[in-house]
C-alpha cells in the first residue's frame, strides 16, 4: 500500500517552558512535542501560549522495535 | 531562466544548459543559459540529464550555436561551432556538509603552472604555497626551490609563554580511607562521597565507583561530561608548571531525585563498552580506568541551570582532594613532560580559531578559566558573559581553561576533556606555516536577536585581531547553526579567509546559509549521517582538524573550492582525507 503521508505545516502553542526545553501542544488536542530548546528557533525569548509552527507528517511505525 | 554576468562568472566552471528554445547561429550570452543552482532538483525530478562531455559554461559564452535546441539542453562540443579546444582544469578543493573538502585540488597539481598561480593570488602569503603542494597532493618537483627558499628565510619564532605538562602514570584506582598517590596507585577517600556534597545544597547524593578497562560490560547513567584530573603547581592556567594523571578519567554521570537523567535530551545512559566511542579527544581512551562519579540533584532541577551545575560542582570537589595530592608529586616521579609554547610565528599569516559553544541555557553552558585545570571554581560561565566572545591563548585551552556542562546530543558534545585534548588547537598551534593568535569562544544564545548581538561582536573582534584566516566550529546542530553561519559571515564579509567546521551531516542538516560558506568541513562519522547516541562519536578529531587547516590554507592561498553536492555524501569527506593522507607520505 501506498501512503503519501507527505510533510505538511503544524501549528500548536507552547504550554510548558524550562530553562532546558520546551513542550509544544498541537491544535486541535492532536498531540504534544518536547524538544531541547535548541531545537526552536525564535525570534523573541519564548512564553508559555506563543504559537509556533512546524512541518510534519502522520507517524509511520516502521519495526517492531526488537 | 536566463542568468546574469555576475552569475555566469560566478558558475564559470559548472555545466552549461540552455535555459529556452535556442535557435541555429545564436551566440550564447548567459542570458540563454540556465541556473546551476537549481541543477540537483531538476535532475532529481528527471528533467534534466548532464552528460559527461557537458561544457562548462566558461567554455560556450561566446560561441555560436551549430543547431537549434530545445530548452533544457546541457551543451556539448557537437552543438558549437569549431567544437571546443581542450582547457586547463583549475585546481578545485570540495565543501562538505554545504561543507568543503579538497578533491580536485589534485587535478590541479599535475600541472605545474599552478604553483605559480598560488603565489599571485595569495600575496604576502608566499610561504603558504608548499604547504598547499603538500596537502594537496603527491611530490610535486617545482614546490621544491621554493622549500629551500624558506630554509635560507628562516625568522625566528617569538615564544609568548610556556606550559610544561607532567603526566603521571596511573596503573590502579581505589577506594580507601585516605586519598593517596602512590606508585601509580590511587586511593580516593570512601567518605569523600559524603563530604563533596557540602560544595552545593541541590546535590543530594553521590555514588563513586571504578570502572576498569577490562570490565566495560557496566551499566551507566547519563554521561555528563569526562574529565582529565589536572592541577596547577606553579603558574596561571596556560603557563607554568601542571601535573595531570594519565590513564585514568573521572566520568561524571547524574540523575535526579525522580530518576529523570540529568541530560534527559540526548542522554546517553545503557552499557558503558557501547554508549562511548572510546579515544575521541573528549572521552576516556581504551585503556583508561574511569573512576565514576555518580550524582543524584534535587528532583525537578535538570532542567534548570542550578541542577547540572550543581552536579559538576560537588564533583569539582572530589577531584579537588585529588589534585592536592597530585600538587606534592615531585617532577622526577613524573612518566612524561610535555611542553606547549605559545608562539608568535613571524612572518606567517595570522590564523584565529573560532569556537561556538552552547548557551542557550541549563546544561547549554561552560565554564571559562576556573582556577585549576578544567576546574569549576573561579571560572565564569559563558551564559552569565552574555555569550559574548572571550579570547583565550592555545595554552590556556590546552590547560583546562574550559569546563563544559556539555550540551545534547551525546554524539555531538564536546566534553570538558575535548577541551584539553582541542585537535584542532593542538594541530594549528604547532603548524610552522602559520601564526596560531589565539582561539576565541563563544556563546550560542537562544533568541535569534542575541545570537546576531553576538556574532557582530566577533565579527568587530576578529576585524581588530588583523588575521588572515579563521576556522569557525561549533558542537552539536539546531538552533545554534544560525549564529555558526553568521559567524561566518561576518568574518567572511571583512575579507578573511574562513573556513566552518560542524556536524551536520543527514540529521543536523544547515538550516541557513550564506555566501561566505564555501568551505566546510564535516564532522559525521555515523554511516547514517545521525546523531548515534554514542558519546563523542560525531567530535572534531585529529584527522577532521587536518582538513579544516589544510582547507584554510588553500583558501588563504586562493584556490577554488568546489561546492558541496546538495545532500550529504560521506565520500567527499573521505576523498578528502584520502588527499591529506597521500599528502603526509
Amino acid at each position: 500500500m501506498e501512503i503519501n503521508a507527505d510533510v505538511r505545516p503544524i501549528k500548536g502553542k507552547i504550554i510548558e517552558l524550562t530553562e532546558r526545553d520546551v513542550k509544544i501542544e498541537f491544535y486541535g488536542r492532536m498531540g504534544m512535542l518536547r524538544v531541547p530548546l535548541r531545537m526552536l528557533i525564535c525570534g523573541k525569548r519564548p512564553e508559555v501560549g506563543d504559537e509556533v509552527e512546524l512541518k510534519m507528517s502522520y507517524v509511520i511505525l516502521k519495526s517492531d522495535g526488537r | 531562466m536566463s542568468i546574469t554576468p555576475e552569475t555566469a562568472n560566478q558558475h564559470k566552471n559548472d555545466p552549461a544548459v540552455v535555459c529556452c528554445l535556442t535557435q541555429e547561429g545564436t551566440v550564447i550570452s548567459p542570458a540563454d543559459l540556465e541556473d546551476p543552482a537549481i541543477f540537483p532538483d531538476l535532475e532529481e525530478s528527471g528533467l534534466l540529464i548532464i552528460p559527461e562531455n557537458v561544457l562548462t559554461i566558461g567554455q560556450v559564452l561566446g560561441k555560436k550555436l551549430v543547431k537549434t535546441v530545445d530548452a533544457l539542453t546541457p551543451i556539448t562540443p557537437d552543438m558549437i561551432e569549431g567544437g571546443i579546444e581542450e582547457e586547463e582544469t583549475k585546481p578545485e578543493v570540495i565543501k562538505e556538509n554545504g561543507v568543503a573538502k579538497e578533491e580536485a585540488a589534485s587535478n590541479a597539481i599535475g600541472k605545474g603552472n599552478v604553483i605559480r598561480i598560488h603565489i599571485e593570488e595569495g600575496k604576502g602569503i608566499n610561504l603558504e604555497i608548499p604547504a598547499i603542494v603538500t596537502t594537496a597532493t603527491a611530490t610535486e618537483p617545482a614546490a621544491r626551490p621554493e622549500e629551500e627558499l624558506r630554509k635560507e628565510e628562516k625568522i625566528e619564532d617569538r615564544v609568548k609563554r610556556t606550559l610544561l605538562m607532567h603526566e603521571f602514570d596511573v596503573k590502579e584506582v581505589r577506594l580507601g580511607d585516605e586519598t593517596s598517590f602512590e606508585n601509580g596507585i590511587l586511593t580516593i577517600r570512601k567518605t569523600l562521597a559524603e563530604d563533596a556534597l557540602k560544595a552545593d545544597p541541590l546535590a543530594k547524593k553521590m555514588e563513586i565507583d571504578i570502572i576498569t578497562p577490562d570490565n566495560k560490560n557496566v551499566f551507566t547513567n547519563t554521561i555528563m561530561d569526562v574529565i582529565p584530573i589536572a592541577t596547577k603547581v606553579e603558574g596561571a592556567i596556560g603557563e607554568g608548571i601542571t601535573h595531570v594523571l594519565s590513564g585514568a578519567v573521572v566520568i561524571l554521570t547524574g540523575v535526579d531525585e525522580s530518576g529523570i537523567q540529568v541530560h534527559e535530551f540526548g542522554s546517553c545512559e545503557g552499557i558503558i563498552g557501547e554508549k562511548v566511542r572510546f579515544g575521541r579527544p573528549g572521552c576516556p581512551d581504551e585503556n583508561d580506568i574511569m573512576i565514576r562519579i555518580h550524582v543524584t540533584i534535587q528532583a525537578g532541577t535538570g532542567m534548570e541551570r542550578r541542577g547540572p551545575y550543581a552536579a559538576h560542582k560537588v564533583c569539582d570537589a572530589v577531584i579537588q582532594e585529588i589534585r592536592e595530592v597530585l600538587k606534592k608529586k615531585a617532577p622526577s616521579e613524573a612518566a612524561r613532560v610535555i611542553e606547549y609554547k605559545d608562539v608568535e610565528r613571524v612572518g606567517r599569516p595570522r590564523v584565529v580559531i573560532v569556537k561556538e559553544i552552547m548557551g542557550q541555557g541549563a546544561m547549554h553552558d561552560n565554564v571559562i578559566l576556573p582556577k585549576e585545570p578544567a576546574g569549576v571554581l573561579g571560572g565564569r560561565p559563558n551564559v552569565d558573559l552574555g555569550n559574548i566572545p572571550v579570547v583565550l591563548s592555545s595554552n590556556e585551552v590546552r590547560d583546562g581553561g574550559i569546563h563544559a556542562l556539555t550540551c545534547i546530543g551525546p554524539a555531538s558534545k564536546e566534553n570538558t576533556r575535548h577541551y584539553f585534548r582541542e585537535p584542532l588547537v593542538n594541530l594549528v598551534a604547532e603548524d610552522e606555516e602559520v601564526n596560531l593568535v589565539g582561539v576565541v569562544f563563544v556563546g550560542s544564545p537562544q533568541v535569534n536577536e542575541e545570537k546576531f548581538y553576538v556574532s557582530e561582536r566577533l565579527g568587530a573582534l576578529i576585524e581588530a585581531m588583523g588575521v588572515d584566516g579563521a576556522i569557525v566550529t561549533t558542537e552539536g546542530f539546531g538552533n545554534n547553526h544560525i549564529d555558526f553561519a553568521s559567524h561566518i559571515e561576518q568574518i567572511g564579509k571583512r575579507g578573511i579567509p574562513v573556513v566552518g567546521v560542524t556536524y551536520a551531516a543527514y540529521q543536523g542538516q544547515l538550516i541557513v546559509g550564506n555566501k561566505y560558506m564555501d568551505a566546510m568541513v564535516e564532522l559525521n562519522k555515523d554511516p547514517n549521517g545521525m546523531e548515534s547516541e554514542i558519546l563523542g562519536d560525531n567530535t572534531l578529531t585529529r584527522e577532521d582538524a587536518e582538513r579544516a587547516l589544510a582547507m584554510l590554507k588553500a583558501k588563504m592561498a586562493g584556490v577554488e573550492i568546489k561546492p558541496a553536492p546538495k545532500k550529504w555524501d560521506q565520500s567527499v569527506i573521505e576523498k578528502n582525507q584520502e588527499l591529506i593522507r597521500k599528502a603526509k607520505k
